[in-house]
């Protein structure tokens, strides 16, 4: 516990102290939502390294994205290797066709010309302003916004949280513990730690109060329950079901956790392999197959999920988008505005939301990349607000710096 | 510019970055020895250079081909920033996490003064009381490879077999030359201390002291570790309670517990 943490604590309590004498103080209301009916979750999906979004969500009316990118652009729908028509204007990516059940269920949104208003082309200046969510905030943080999430999320556990992956990303970096589901289908093999003798020993060494022994500790509640949530998945691997390795495998075992143990209420993952400058290819090729990946893992999260679904919202996000124009290679280059994914039970989905800013020059972003009209920001807040029902002043935990300017966007029913 | 000498607050604008690939225009190299034009590796190609004039951190660079980018590379390595960014880092990788303003300050006017001297910055550095200082003795939290080496290099294990080394790695967030940021891993408590990688640690140190880790090639076999000469190796590092725990525990686990014990956890 560090200083920070126990003024934030202690003024937290005082806070609730004082709302009990009033009739409907925080206590009461959050009395109220553990005991409504199923939790709500949140996973978020981090691609690195800045996908095309330019080319997952088309704007196929468009004649200046086909004149910029003759190579690279994926046809109108109906056309050979075309794009998915989605609303008349927008079409998706043809090799992200597992995803147009959830389209047609109107649990899928797109927010395009969204992202970041820093004007950074730098990927890791970028994702960290992004996983942070302290942008404009003098000073900065070290934390970042899904654990400040935690902060403010009620009934603290080991689990709370999940990882999947081997270090923690800086977005959930901070005081709160978060757990993590190693990649791949070694995510249940057992480790010397899990042995009573063996964890004993290292008990009493690690039994003070300083951060080396808190990691350890909760490194050790967090291994114990992966391990009984995994325990179904190792007895069917048994049985003669090989799970899917890669993004599909990750992404079933999280939802699989998910699923099995309520307390498990944030997961999140992260994708790579984006950053296409060259040989992009258009229908087919490098960011097809990297989509086609991404398409299918999130259709097995979906199905995975089963009943969870509904109480879930999957958020896709990048740290920026990528030139308007093809380069020189085939592909295209480090850019501003994005589209941005949201499926779930609760979002208003058959929808690609955002005010599309055009793809002429004069409105372009520099004269060169897809301008921002939504700032990443307001999807989160509104997402935080609408399906965690977050009060004003969590949100302002969360987002420290930022008020929404778009606290109006339908992207909940 | 962002990740090798200025850093990102290190005064340069996007219109330096440009400036920089023009100035940098024609520099490549040969993937493979081809006949007539010999080694492969570095090349200047005057054919794909751009010419023209730049200007570059507040300098006009007269275009002339290869000497710009000696140019450029002068200026980048002159600059307070540069002197200032690697001089923290210094402090950082042999100091603390959060290295003294005033120690860095100093490495700075060593490395301005010395035209960049490296040996000379350690030198200040190695040199200091900060450095010296008891409060950072084994203070700094060791990062995955760190702590792979130094346990390897403790037991004197004879590795042949490298697998198990390289998946711990993996494993603990740090795979071996798998770093996905050009800038490279860091080296501070903040980046390595986690639930999970105390978790990892624990298990490689035990499996490594059992003699579980087949770090020999077969069909040699590794043994369970001595305890007596792993003791003597680290000397008396150990504070009381973990000595206390070390003799409360079975003789089969106590190599296990002193590579895992907190005190081994830091350099």
């Amino acid at each position: 516990m560090n200083r920070r943490y126990f003024l934030q604590q202690a003024g937290f309590t005082a806070c609730s102290a004082l709302a009990t004498i009033g009739t409907h103080g925080w206590i009461a209301r959050s009395a109220a939502q553990s005991s409504s009916s199923a939790p709500k979750r949140l996973i978020v999906i981090f691609l690195r390294g800045a996908v095309d979004g330019l080319n997952v969500v088309v704007p196929y009316r468009e004649a200046a994205y086909y004149e910029r990118r003759p190579r690279i652009a994926i046809p109108q729908p109906n056309k050979v290797g075309g794009a998915l028509d989605l609303d008349g204007q927008f079409g998706l990516h043809p090799a992200l066709a597992p995803l147009i059940p959830l389209w047609q269920q109107k649990s899928l949104a797109f927010i395009h010309a969204s992202g970041s208003p820093a004007p950074t082309r730098s990927h890791f200046e970028a994702q960290d302003n992004m996983e942070r969510g302290t942008l404009g905030l003098s000073g900065g943080t070290q934390d970042g916004w899904m654990n400040r999430l935690l902060g403010v999320m009620s009934g603290r556990n080991p689990i709370q949280a999940v990882n999947v992956g081997n270090t923690t990303p800086r977005i959930l970096a901070g005081r709160v513990p978060v757990a993590t589901l190693a990649l791949g289908r070694g995510a249940a093999r057992p480790l010397p730690i899990d042995r009573p003798q063996i964890a004993a020993a290292f008990d009493s060494l690690y039994s003070s109060t300083d951060a080396v022994s808190q990691a350890y500790k909760e490194g050790r509640l967090a291994r114990k329950a992966i391990l009984s949530n995994l325990d179904a998945e190792t007895t069917m691997a048994n049985n003669g079901a090989p799970l899917p390795n890669g993004f599909g495998g990750d992404a079933r075992r999280l939802a699989q956790m998910m699923v099995k143990d309520t307390r498990v209420k944030l997961g999140f993952m992260a994708l790579g392999g984006w950053d296409t400058h060259v040989n992009q290819g258009a229908s087919q090729g490098q960011l097809a197959r990297n989509l086609e990946q991404l398409g299918k893992g999130l259709a097995v999260l979906q199905t995975t999920l089963g009943s969870v679904y509904k109480d879930t919202t999957i958020l896709v996000m990048s740290e920026f988008g990528r030139t308007a124009h093809e380069n020189g290679d085939g592909g295209t280059d480090h850019g501003h505005g994005n589209v941005m994914w949201l499926l779930g039970g609760g979002v208003r989905g058959g929808k690609v939301y955002g005010d599309w800013p055009g793809l002429s020059t004069n409105q372009l972003h520099e004269k060169r990349d897809l301008a921002v009209t939504t700032d990443f920001r307001d999807v989160i807040a509104v997402m935080l607000e609408r399906h965690l029902t977050l009060s004003d002043s969590n949100l302002s935990q969360i987002l420290p710096s930022y008020r929404p300017l778009q606290r109006n966007l339908p992207l909940y029913s | 510019m962002e990740l090798h000498t200025l850093g990102v607050k290190g005064g340069y604008t996007q219109k330096d970055v440009a400036a920089l690939a023009k100035i940098l225009t024609g520099w490549t190299f040969r993937r493979t020895e081809q006949p007539n034009v010999g080694q492969y590796g570095f090349y200047f190609d005057a054919k794909r250079h751009d010419y023209s004039d730049k200007v570059f951190m507040g300098q006009t660079i007269k275009g002339s081909g290869i000497a710009e980018g000696e140019q450029a590379l002068d200026i980048l390595a002159k600059h307070p920033a540069t002197a200032r960014r690697i001089s923290y880092q210094l402090s950082q990788y042999f100091v603390a996490d959060q290295p003294p303003q005033a120690l860095v300050e100093r490495l700075s006017q060593t490395f301005l003064s010395t035209d960049g001297n490296i040996r000379e910055v350690l030198n200040t550095l190695f040199r200091s009381p900060e450095f010296w200082d008891s409060r950072v003795y084994n203070a700094k939290f060791k990062t995955p490879y760190q702590y792979a080496v130094s346990s390897l290099r403790a037991t004197g294990a004879e590795v042949t077999n490298f697998r198990p080394v390289v998946g711990f790695l993996q494993q603990a967030g740090m795979p071996l030359y798998g770093c996905l940021a050009p800038d490279g891993y860091k080296n501070t408590q903040e980046s390595w201390l986690n639930p999970d990688g105390m978790t990892r640690r624990i298990s490689f140190a035990t499996a490594l002291a059992s003699g579980r880790l087949p770090l020999l090639a077969p069909p040699a076999v590794s043994s369970a570790l001595e305890v007596t000469q792993l003791s003597n190796t680290l000397g008396n590092s150990f504070s009381v309670k973990t000595k206390q725990a070390i003799a409360a525990s079975p003789p089969s686990l106590r190599a296990a517990l002193m590579l895992g014990s907190p005190e081994f956890m830091r350099r």
